[in-house]
């Protein structure tokens, strides 16, 4: 079974990313968001990442595939595919159309059905 | 009387038919030493006869909680699930007995029926290697069988067990308390993983906790048979085990049994005559071990040189609360003989000795927390477990009040790394954990991770959140 250390080490090798984390339904969080937010950042960015699909579960409005936000310095993309959410980081210089694509690629190969 | 010799006359009434005779003493040394394995065992076996199943069971499920490797407990388990028509958990129970290797004909008889099999038919698995190899005194062997059948069967505490003792013989003492915290989390009460426990405490200099929890098995095991079979394999420790208990059972129920307690009772340790003992193994340590030179060290291929002992010498303990005299004994001063002063205090009830009293949390934003929980799916609560003894929340709960902040904080996080089930439990530990200023951060993180775990993600931004404001960073 791939591990989420393996996901995230791979996930960290995509252009432009400076933080990542991952991780499965019913599991913490794996991670670091180079630096930001100490040991709590990853998890308190995919808590947050899943509250806001809880509010658009509730409001009957489906489940989220993806967000991407940006701040002052910072762009972020959070995905869903198949048991693993991955959130990664960069600056404003991340390609993030071609980031999207890799990290697809990246969480869909590594997707066991069933797991 | 002793209680092993008052249960050994139970044994024998039941052998002889006389049910009546064998319930009175059972519950006479139930209301005594209320987990007493040997007389739950009597009394489940007294059930069985009667065909009161549930009955049977439970007493049974505490056998095997303080004995998970009682084989005679793991036979009767099986006959009576097979009588429910429960064939898997019953060919389950009928092969941990069999691979604990009974030493009575019968209940290897009893297993074997209920797997329909030969005993040539049957196939040396890990488990029964990994037995055999410990029995033997090969701790290095039975590592390796035990790891292999712990992998096969992950859920089996008999074989978690064997690990951890193997573990222990070869003095690794930290991937044994692991194990042995694994073992209290399905078999609260096990007694040799106890044991095991007390002596890793007091060879880190914690030998108070040690003796405080060594103490507390007597509530289950009054003669501390486990204690002094498993430290009667050390050269020295710095446990003392308290003396023998005695019980009065009443005139008329010794002469009913006519009287040959002595003939019948089973061989004590304190007698020199445990039949578990691993060769070469001091059969009575009942206080301190005395010093002795190389030539009176255990012969046991896993005990032979000094440096495969889990202890160290008493010369190498900084400030050791061990003193030599004289003629060479060891003797324990101080605020240790003050706790273990031969003298048990088995007139309490067993609740006085579960978890200590922890202050509960008062800050609010610990009830604030707990409130969102609850209504995220699940409610917290800070209530022990029913009937632990030695589970890995007592003893975490056990160091936040003895203020080992580092120790407790690295026992919580494997609490949530092994993302135990029994999710509100978890909660009102860790809610607990938070209203102590030395462990707020880490607890509220890894009360972050419990909850992410448990699909609450609303509580765990939450959680976070109040680490990071801990940890003074802003988030924003």
């Amino acid at each position: 079974m791939t591990s989420a250390s393996d996901l995230h080490a791979g996930m960290q090798r995509l252009p432009g990313v400076t933080g990542a984390a991952v991780w499965r339904v019913g599991e913490i969080p794996t991670g670091d968001l180079g630096g930001r937010g100490g040991s709590i950042g990853p998890g308190l960015l995919s808590a947050s990442i899943g509250t806001m699909e809880q509010a658009v579960e509730t409001t009957g409005l489906g489940q989220i595939a993806e967000i991407w936000f940006v701040t002052q310095d910072t762009q972020c993309l959070a995905l869903r595919s198949g048991q693993w959410q991955a959130v990664v980081i960069g600056g404003l210089d991340l390609d993030v159309d071609g980031v999207r694509d890799g990290l697809t690629s990246l969480l869909a190969a590594n997707d066991e059905p069933g797991a | 009387m002793r209680p092993s010799e008052g249960a050994a006359l139970a044994r024998q009434a039941l052998a002889e038919g006389d049910s009546t005779l064998a319930g009175s003493i059972t519950e006479r040394l139930i209301a005594e030493f209320a987990s007493y394995p040997p007389a739950r065992l009597v009394r489940a076996l007294l059930a069985e006869q009667a065909n009161d199943t549930d009955a049977a069971l439970d007493d049974l499920r505490a056998v095997t909680s303080a004995e998970p490797t009682n084989a005679e407990a793991r036979a009767a388990q099986a006959r009576l699930f097979q009588r429910r028509g429960d064939t898997d958990r019953a060919r389950m129970a009928a092969r941990q007995s069999v691979e604990l290797i009974p030493g009575d004909p019968p209940v290897l008889e009893s297993a074997l029926e209920i797997l329909n099999v030969e005993p040539a038919s049957l196939e040396t698995s890990a488990a029964v290697l990994a037995r055999v190899h410990l029995n033997c005194g090969w701790p290095d062997l039975a590592e390796r069988h035990a790891r292999v059948a712990v992998s096969e069967s992950p859920e089996r505490v008999d074989v978690r067990l064997t690990l951890a003792e193997a573990l222990w013989r070869l003095g690794r003492l930290s991937a044994c308390e692991a194990e042995c915290r694994v073992v209290a989390d399905q078999a609260e009460e096990c007694v040799r993983a106890a044991v095991m426990r007390a002596h890793i405490l007091s060879e880190r200099g914690r030998t108070a906790e040690g003796q405080e929890l060594l103490d507390r098995i007597g509530r289950i095991d009054p003669e501390f048979r486990e204690a002094r079979e498993l430290l009667g394999t050390l050269e020295v420790h710095r446990l003392v085990l308290p003396g023998m208990v005695e019980i009065d059972l009443p005139p008329e129920l010794v002469r009913q049994s006519d009287g040959t307690v002595e003939e019948v009772a089973e061989p004590s340790p304190a007698d020199g005559t445990h039949p578990a003992a691993p060769p070469g193994a001091d059969p009575a340590p009942a206080e301190a071990q005395t010093i002795d030179g190389p030539e009176g060290q255990a012969e046991t291929p896993g005990e032979s040189a000094v440096q495969d002992q889990p202890s160290q010498p008493v010369d190498d303990f900084p400030e050791s609360e061990v003193q030599r005299d004289a003629a060479g004994s060891v003797s324990v001063t101080g605020e240790e003989a003050a706790v273990s002063s031969g003298q048990l205090r088995l007139d309490k009830g067993a609740g006085e000795f579960d978890s200590p009293h922890l202050a509960k949390p008062t800050a609010d934003d610990a009830v604030a927390m707990a409130s969102d929980a609850a209504e995220e799916g699940v409610a917290p609560t800070d209530e022990p477990a029913a009937g632990a003894a030695f589970s890995t929340f007592d003893w975490a709960r056990h160091l936040i009040e003895q203020s080992e902040w580092t120790e407790a904080e690295r026992l919580l996080t494997d609490i949530v790394t092994a993302n135990d089930p029994d999710v509100s439990r978890v909660d009102g530990l860790l809610l607990e954990a938070v209203a102590h200023l030395e462990l707020r951060g880490s607890a509220w993180k890894l009360l972050g991770d419990h909850y992410m775990q448990t699909g609450r993600p609303q509580a765990a931004a939450d959680a976070y959140l109040r680490a990071a404001n801990v940890a003074g960073r802003s988030t924003e």
